[in-house]
């Protein structure tokens, strides 16, 4: 990384990054999401592959890089993983937003986690600066969106206390767009399958990837260049296929997607299910006359509309209400747009870091289990008290639903605040071109 | 910067490599990374322990437990009728049926060292009755036994197979309450007798304690708490040969295991899970039996040499990764 990134603030900020990760990695981990990257990595190891036994419902990049984090954390020496423990069976019992698990992931392995993610998320933070200052040509403003993102409530706690990958899906994003501001299409292909195959929300934006390859290149082989695109694509989609389609269950690598309504049969279920199809074929719909109407307008800057125009299109995306992680996607874009283009976007931005931080920490005293277990710095007792006082009900919720209640609610507003402004600002300069839109 | 060499190239370059690193790991791994290799010395045994990775390791030393079994049959017959209940499964997960469970059943116990595992139908199992049981294990978690091999009688072949030292492995309902056939299920009054000896099946659903009496639960890193169809010991007839394991209530226990003439049979607690099938396939793996008393118990690190005490007759069970099972082998002491 250049010397003008790593300036002293920012260098003090990655130390507080650091710490900060490192220590809610030590405090606070959600083991329910984490004890299933440890069976994952088991399933792996044992030769069972992703697939062929439960614990991975993911798409496969996601479990390819755990296999690679048990090789590595495996030279440190890092054997224990974990265990079930008797005194917390009862919680599996309970009724929860979030689901509770008896087992109980090491304060070792937590922080060997949240290692591989500070550095998908310090790496997802430069490309935000790399981007723009690419872009917008201002390096005080791409060290700001770099300090935000880095130092941003939800990125922490969702990588170092839940263990999400998320913010690795929103590198490879950031990465598929940098790509293609760089002229890379074949690369930028590439790493479009990657990322879809990590997690599947970068593909609504590939409409308008192909309208900004149309834009950029309309005279000078925007043809040739979405083929290599396409290329890469489908070639990388066959690489990483393959374990699948040798073992016979590609299905299976989709199950994330294609089975998690049919868990349940209640009208809530059903709800779930059909809603969901409604609401994101509605989005693509959405997404397809975004990418259209970037491709008839003006664009005097075409990189600062495909920012633009990639974060209305995620934006639009979480307007179907999401856990908590999913946002991560959304961050980079939302903070590049507040910093860069509209003041305005500063507060959804605010909203959104409450929000998302209140509702993933909702999985309340759960996060505090490998302290408890493994440590004496907090007694079984104690927890157990915390634990019996958020699950007290109020109005028939429990105390800790009313905190994923409240975070998710205000998680919500700040989705629906940017669309807003967007609008907002879509109609006060309706008559202008779509740079003049977005600048 | 090169133009050729910027920042996103790089990072994606190393991103993809990583990717593919991964990949190449995940379908390179496999039983032939780990091996526990046994010698008697003095009054005991060395072990010499390797494996990819770095993992922990247990070796539990048994007296009165079974060899492997030479071979494990997993009933499951689509064309004859289940007795199950439908269950949840985490959010994402592929839905939990007989079908998926038994051929993750096969994968599970596969990695454990348990050799010929197969899937056979309800004439399969009828042509596998044909011949002593001794030595050979069945799997079966339909909740209903098929009319080939079951017919509600005392003289039904499986009740001949096990007693003539066969191993049944039990989960899904009551045992012995149900007869299939391709048309549907029919109730057998008292039909889990004909198996246990009396109808001892205990009222309970789940356990919160491990139990502890005979340290089996610790020592194979059992899973599932739940006692659901399971069998309350003191409802047995006096002198029955039985063992229960796992997690228990105080009455019951997630894992009954019930002596019928030479062989036994072996209910796993609750509906489906995945806990169930890792429990089930820990417990065939390591040759428990009604009669089993644990010896030893070492827990390490994976990294050479380890010692415990056994002598001639008796069995140890060797299994990496304590409650994240990698690799499993059992060994007997000759």
């Amino acid at each position: 990384m250049g010397s003008r990134f790593l300036t002293r603030w920012v260098a003090v900020a990655i130390v507080i990054g650091i710490i900060l990760r490192f220590a809610v990695g030590f405090v606070f981990t959600y083991n329910y999401d984490v004890y299933h990257w440890a069976l994952t990595i088991s399933n792996i190891e044992a030769g069972n592959g992703l697939y062929d036994v439960a614990g991975y419902y993911y798409t496969p990049v996601w479990g390819y890089l755990l296999a690679l984090f048990s090789q590595t954390y495996g030279l440190l020496g890092l054997d224990y993983l974990g265990e079930r423990f008797a005194e917390l069976l009862f919680t599996e019992d309970a009724t929860s937003i979030f689901p509770h698990t008896a087992f109980v992931t090491s304060i070792g392995f937590n922080l060997a986690l949240t290692a591989l993610i500070f550095v998908f998320d310090l790496v997802g933070g430069y490309l935000v600066y790399w981007i723009v200052r690419e872009v917008f040509g201002d390096e005080e403003k791409a060290r700001w969106c770099f300090v935000l993102w880095f130092l941003f409530a939800p990125v922490i706690i969702v990588g170092s206390g839940g263990g999400m990958f998320d913010s690795l899906s929103a590198l490879m994003t950031l990465l598929i767009i940098a790509l293609l501001i760089k002229g890379r299409e074949f690369a930028a292909g590439l790493m479009f399958s990657a990322a879809i195959l990590l997690k599947l929300f970068p593909i609504f934006l590939f409409f308008l990837f192909i309208a900004y390859i149309y834009v950029r290149h309309r005279e000078d082989g925007w043809m040739r260049r979405v083929a290599l695109a396409g290329a890469g694509s489908i070639l990388m989609l066959a690489v990483l296929m393959v374990p699948q389609v040798l073992s016979g269950n590609v299905m299976d690598a989709f199950s994330f997607l294609l089975s998690r309504a049919t868990t349940d049969d209640s009208m809530f279920g059903a709800l779930e299910q059909y809603g969901s199809v409604i609401v994101y074929s509605l989005i693509i719909i959405a997404e397809i006359v975004l990418a259209y109407k970037f491709s008839r307008m003006e664009h005097p800057r075409p990189e600062i509309s495909l920012l633009w125009f990639s974060f209305i299109g995620l934006t639009l995306v979480f307007l179907y209400p999401s856990t908590p992680q999913y946002l991560l996607l959304l961050t980079p874009f939302l903070i590049i747009a507040a910093i860069c283009i509209d003041p305005l976007l500063r507060y959804p931005v605010l909203i959104l870091m409450v929000g998302t931080s209140v509702f993933d920490l909702s999985s309340n005293v759960m996060g505090l289990t490998s302290l408890t277990m493994y440590t004496d710095i907090i007694s079984i007792d104690a927890w157990t008290s915390w634990y019996s006082a958020l699950q007290s009900q109020a109005f028939g919720i429990t105390a800790s639903n009313w905190f994923s209640i409240i975070g998710g609610v205000l998680q919500y507003a700040a989705v629906a605040s940017a669309l807003l402004i967007v609008v907002k600002r879509y109609l006060s300069k309706k008559s202008e071109s779509a740079s003049q839109w977005a600048s | 910067m090169n133009r050729y060499l910027s920042a996103p190239i790089i990072i994606s370059i190393v991103l993809l490599i990583a990717i593919l690193a991964g990949e190449a790991l995940v379908c390179t791994s496999g039983h032939g990374d780990y091996s526990s290799d046994v010698s008697a010395s003095g009054g005991g045994l060395d072990f010499n322990l390797s494996g990819r990775g770095s993992h922990v390791f247990d070796i539990v030393v048994m007296d009165g437990s079974e060899d492997s079994p030479k071979d494990v049959s997993i009933y499951f017959d689509p064309s004859y009728a289940e007795r199950v209940e439908h269950v949840n499964v985490a959010v994402g997960g592929r839905a939990l049926d007989q079908q998926y469970y038994a051929e993750q059943l096969v994968s599970t116990l596969t990695m454990r060292g348990v050799q010929n595992v197969r899937i056979v139908d309800a004439a399969g199992l009828s042509d596998l009755m044909a011949s002593p049981g001794k030595g050979h294990a069945v799997v079966c978690i339909s909740g209903a036994l098929p009319d080939t091999v079951y017919d509600g009688t005392a003289d039904s072949d499986i009740l001949e197979w096990i007693g003539s030292g066969g191993r049944l492995y039990w989960a899904g309902n009551v045992i012995g309450k149900y007869v299939s056939t391709t048309y549907g299920t029919a109730e057998v009054a008292g039909g889990t007798s004909l198996f246990l000896g009396s109808e001892c099946i205990g009222d309970g659903t789940k356990a919160y304690d491990k139990l502890g009496s005979n340290g089996l639960c610790d020592a194979l890193s059992l899973l599932n708490n739940n006692i659901r169809y399971t069998v309350d010991p003191s409802k047995l007839p006096e002198g029955a040969s039985h063992l229960e394991t796992g997690y228990s209530d105080g009455t019951q226990s997630s894992i009954s295991l019930v002596g019928l003439g030479d062989g036994f049979v072996c209910i796993f607690g609750g509906d489906y899970s995945n806990f169930q099938r890792i429990d089930m396939a820990q417990t065939i793996a390591s040759g428990i039996s009604p009669s089993t008393v644990l010896v030893d118990h070492v827990h390490g690190s994976v990294s050479g040499n380890a010692s415990a005490t056994a002598k001639a007759g008796e069995h140890a069970y060797v299994f990496f990764g304590g409650y994240f099972a990698v690799y499993g082998e059992l060994h007997g002491v000759a």
